[in-house]
């Protein structure tokens, strides 16, 4: 449908944005009858109780229990089911699927800066394969933005200092709108791109112009920065009480000033940068910090890498 | 000197401008609740985020000095809740004496409190004014600084207005014990004191106890 | 005797005044003055946004115009607006009391407001702002170089006004009542002006610390939200609507209230349902609490946290649906008269109606991942402050303007005026309901071709709407001066203000009023 030559309804895009699509049309029908009742009855009431029309306005009611309990109740159940509808699809649509894979998205004023797996990296275009599950791992440099694919029906805020994640599974070819919605300063109308959605072949044979992946770069900046001296084995001994990160990823591990922490993204996250926070327990707070040293992109790469000797190529928030 | 309470024109009689007056006073103290408890709420976030450095903080803090005073608030809220009722009993001579050492106390507490800020000075502690640190706690320490400065200079204000408050009175029930025909006045300084001393009681535990003994 | 107006004239005897009658007229006259600057910062972004290229002002500007228009109409018009104009001027009247129970209260009360609100502008005058009303950190804290300090100190003084009346408001529901004025008596704009009165006292200062904590981290650096710092800035979107959430309903509360006194007057028959219409306004108060991560569903809470906000945001549109079904009852069965109060009440519920469905939409989970942060979420929030919050505050003044000045306004312009009004709202902003489910994200200052069409039917709406909104502002001014005198009860209604005579006397009441029950239409002897 369309008004002068603008469409009145986006195009869907991601196996998704039915879903969304159908809970909207469910909220909009139980509004629209909601709203149409009460334009109904108040046109009716407008019209035949008018003043000076010959109509019975004996005893106007001043209440009517019944009829009122029974809009609250109409009310709430009408409720139940709209928050059940939206509830469902949320949950589909915030928890993404294990065997996703992961691209990674670096937002800064005012631009998208996007990394593939294979270590492609791409400004304010992102291109992904069609009908493929894909998780997008999202920080900011600055400050909040948010990563709005409307095509898709889904978005996500990107905030600094955290990992947030949007997933998506194009299925349709063609390019598609990516927008800034969560307004970040100066420029944030200009801040935004496209999906370029291609099939698998093409991404594999897109993506395969790469000169490293994250993994190896991650290790490549493991060694120059020396995180070896501390974090390997040697002669079969820890060398100088650092926790071995081999297999680490994922596990659960016991914190030094108690309890314990799952070992996910933000963990390795926050033990690079404020190492001394959450120190493993029977360890000393020994590490340096590396606050203002690494960027995000590099935070990234070594995060990869990290993950990469548990055997992890996507962050699955530990869930092996 | 303002003329003697006598009955507003808005209202029918002094019990109903009483239960006003009253009532006014709770709702005043359930908004300032509000307001500490957004800052009580906020310092647990940023103990939670850097709980070293709020360790580190409190351990800076003079403890002993800090326990001195909680004492003497304590004993304040004692003698000004004994002060309202001998002005309920009409005894406005004791009520007068009692009110007297409530002020008293409370410019105690802001001379103890004025040395210890003045010790944090010294160790350039203070935010916007003369912080310095090095070490690796800086954020952390920083904002533990800033809460422990807002929140002790806000309470402070409320422990100033609360004396002068409480002298006002020491004099009106010495001199002038006619223009409180009903101690209604007397309560509400009470009931301002008690929210002084309850703030306190928060406080406390919060910037000087939460490193354990030092 | 002479009325309130006419006891003293001189500058002095108003500036001084303890009256509420008086300080009610003066909150009018202040909000008046920000509702323009508000208006003007609107027209002007309509026009930027009649064309897709960035033409007219620069993006810099463009920011600072949202914010201007964001904090001064949400501050300094919505939130006074109705409760410190019409509930200052009407509460004591309609309980039948001689003021407010603090008076002198009430007067420092404007006068922070006044001072809050001239260091709000005067922030925007040395350069603006660009952050938005909502003051998201660590954009705010760390980025902009704009006036932040300055507006915040600005709104957390004015935040003191607020509570100063709310805390009058409800000390004066419950002490000052005639003797015969039980709480099932209460007029029901009393009862929302209570409920408000507990937002302002309870939700305020939680604005005041997060604003304090926004200066803080950008006077000393201290991280509580700047994660370089080590802080979180979801931290402060919580704090931010834990009084922004309740706010809005200080802002649609008092409206409800105004709608409540105006139908059964036009209707000539009794309100329905009073109880539930009362209890659902303390429940629109306390549940409003509960619901401020409903604007935190795309932004990085947990979706636990999620789906128990949403849940209880449908639960909040409850008591709102009381509401309406109750209004829409009570035309049933009256004698309705179409005056100028009556079309804008109707207005209020076609608007309002629309607005808090739409709400819904948001309410719900997957839908509001992709409407949050577009120009859908711009249309909702704009059918309940204006279609909601404005039109009820323009029928409430219509309908007491005789009361307040003795004065009659030209019933056709006012009549003219509700529906250009209503017309004029719809044409700017149901467009946008459409533009935001396409995906376009609001606070642009330039957007996409495709979305020119229904931009232009916009901003062309929002010329109808500034016509409807200049008329009130002429007309009533002529009124003052050549007016017909009102006399007393020019509606015929019932309650307790329309007892006394128009413009009312200095003290209200001579001798204690008599009291009967609410809403009692038609008038016994009149028709």
């Amino acid at each position: 449908m369309k008004i002068g030559g603008v469409p009145l309804f986006p195009q869907q895009a991601d196996t998704g944005a039915a879903g969304v699509d159908m809970v909207a049309l469910v909220v909009c029908a139980i509004c629209g009858l909601l709203a149409l009742g009460v334009l109904v009855a108040v046109v009716y009431f407008l019209i035949r109780y008018r003043a000076g029309s010959d109509v019975n306005r004996d005893n106007p009611p001043e209440g009517h229990l019944p009829l009122e309990l029974s809009w609250v109740g109409g009310a709430v159940v009408l409720s139940l089911v709209m928050f059940i509808f939206g509830a469902r699809a949320y949950y589909d649509l915030r928890v993404a699927p294990t065997d996703s894979f992961e691209i990674e998205v670096v937002g800064r004023q005012w631009m998208w800066k996007i990394r593939h797996p294979s270590g492609r990296r791409e400004i304010n275009t992102l291109h992904v394969p069609l009908g493929t599950k894909i998780k997008l791992k999202m920080i900011s440099r600055d400050v909040i933005h948010s990563f709005y694919l409307p095509e898709f029906r889904t978005k996500h805020d990107v905030l600094p200092g955290r990992y947030t994640d949007l997933w998506i599974e194009p299925k349709k070819l063609g390019r598609f709108t990516l927008a800034c919605s969560e307004y970040c300063g100066t420029d944030h109308s200009r801040m935004k791109g496209e999906v370029v959605v291609v099939t698998p072949e093409e991404y594999e044979s897109w993506q395969a112009l790469s000169p490293l992946t994250s993994v190896q770069r991650g290790e490549r900046l493991y060694l120059k920065m020396a995180c070896d001296s501390c974090h390997e084995y040697q002669d079969g001994q820890v060398v100088s009480g650092a926790p071995l990160l081999d297999g680490i990823y994922g596990s659960t591990v016991g914190l030094e000033a108690g309890g314990s922490t799952k070992v996910d993204d933000d963990y390795l996250r926050r033990s690079i940068l404020r190492p001394k926070a959450q120190v493993v327990a029977g360890f000393q707070p020994i590490m340096p910090t590396y606050e203002g040293r690494l960027s995000e992109e590099e935070l990234l790469d070594l995060i990869a890498y990290i993950r990469s000797r548990s055997g992890s190529t996507v962050d699955d928030g530990g869930k092996k | 000197m303002s003329s003697p309470p006598e009955l507003g024109m808005q209202f029918s009689d002094l019990r109903q401008q009483k239960d006003a007056y009253r009532l006014g006073a709770w709702v005043f103290v359930a908004s300032e609740i509000m307001l500490f408890a957004g800052i009580f709420l906020v310092y647990l976030i940023g103990r939670m985020t850097h709980p070293e450095a709020f360790t580190e903080g409190s351990h800076e803090l003079n403890q002993f000095l800090g326990a001195v005073n909680t004492a003497i608030l304590l004993t304040s809220s004692f003698s000004v809740a004994v002060a309202v009722s001998k002005a309920e009993d009409k005894k406005y001579r004791t009520a007068s004496w009692l009110l007297l050492l409530t002020a008293v106390m409370g410019i105690c507490f802001l001379g103890i409190k004025a040395y210890e800020w003045y010790e944090e000075y010294e160790r350039a502690r203070v935010p916007g004014l003369n912080f310095t640190y090095e070490g690796e706690h800086l954020p952390g320490l920083l904002l533990f600084f800033w809460f422990y400065f807002t929140s002790t200079a806000l309470h402070a204000i409320h422990v100033t207005i609360g004396v002068l408050v409480n002298l006002w009175f020491a004099w009106v029930c010495r001199y002038r014990a006619h223009w409180v025909p009903d101690p209604s006045p007397v309560v509400l300084s009470g009931i301002y004191w008690h929210l002084v001393d309850l703030v306190w009681i928060f406080l406390f535990p919060f910037l000087y106890l939460v490193g354990g003994a030092s | 005797m002479k009325d309130y107006l006419y006891e003293d004239v001189s500058l002095k005897s108003w500036l001084l005044t303890t009256d509420h009658k008086r300080i009610g007229i003066l909150f009018l006259l202040t909000i008046t003055f920000f509702f323009i600057i508000g208006g003007v910062a609107a027209t002007l972004m309509r026009m930027e946004l009649a064309t897709a290229p960035g033409d007219l002002v620069s993006a810099d500007v463009y920011n600072r115009l949202f914010t201007l228009h964001g904090t001064v109409m949400v501050w300094l018009f919505l939130i006074p607006s109705i409760p410190a104009t019409l509930g200052n001027f009407l509460l004591p009247l309609m309980i039948g009391a001689k003021d407010l129970a603090f008076p002198r209260l009430n007067l420092l009360s404007w006068y922070v407001f006044l001072f809050g609100g001239l260091l709000t502008l005067w922030s925007i005058i040395i350069g603006g702002v660009d952050t938005g009303w909502t003051f998201y950190t660590p954009y705010s804290t760390t980025y902009t170089n704009s006036h932040v300090i300055m507006m915040a100190a600005g709104i957390f003084i004015v935040g003191f006004s607020s509570i100063f009346s709310g805390l009058n408001f409800i000390v004066t529901v419950h002490s000052l009542r005639a003797p015969e004025m039980t709480w099932t008596r209460l007029p029901l704009f009393v009862w929302t002006l209570y409920a408000t009165s507990l937002i302002m006292v309870l939700a305020t200062p939680i604005l005041s610390v997060t604003l304090v904590l926004i200066a803080a981290e950008r006077l000393f650096g201290v991280g509580i939200f700047d994660p370089a710092l080590g802080g979180d800035p979801l931290l402060f979107q919580h704090l931010f609507w834990f009084y922004s959430h309740p706010a809005v309903y200080i802002m649609i509360l008092p409206g409800m209230g105004v709608i409540s006194e105006i139908l059964p007057c036009f209707a000539r028959r009794p309100i329905f349902g009073y109880k539930f219409i009362a209890g659902s306004s303390l429940a629109i108060a306390v549940f409003g609490f509960l619901v401020w991560g409903h604007h935190m569903f795309a932004a990085g809470q947990s979706l636990y946290a999620g789906l128990v906000f949403s849940f209880l945001s449908f639960l909040v549109a409850v008591p709102s649906g009381i509401k309406v079904f109750s209004w829409t009852a009570t035309l049933y069965k009256g004698s309705i008269r179409f005056d100028t109060p009556m079309l804008y009440a109707l207005g209020f519920m076609g608007l309002f109606t629309i607005g808090g469905l739409t709400g819904l939409f948001l309410a719900t989970l997957a839908v509001d991942v992709h409407l949050t942060d577009t120009f859908f979420v711009v249309a909702h929030f704009h059918f309940i402050m204006v279609g909601g919050m404005l039109m009820a505050y323009l029928g409430g003044l219509h309908f007491w303007w005789p009361k307040m000045t003795g004065k009659l306004y030209p019933e056709t312009l006012g009549r003219i005026s509700a529906v250009l009004i209503f017309l004029g709202f719809n044409g700017t902003f149901l467009p946008q309901f459409i533009l935001g489910y396409l995906g376009m994200p609001r606070r642009y200052y330039a957007y996409p071709e495709q979305f020119e069409f229904l931009n232009v039917i916009s901003s062309a709406g929002a010329v109808l709407l500034a016509l409807g909104y200049a008329l009130p502002l002429a007309y009533f001014t002529w009124s003052l001066i050549k007016g017909r005198p009102a006399g007393a009860d020019p509606w015929n209604a019932a309650g307790l203000e329309w007892k006394v005579s128009s413009p009312p006397p200095h003290h209200n009441f001579e001798t204690i009023p008599v009291v009967e029950q609410p809403y009692r239409y038609p008038r016994p002897g009149h028709e």
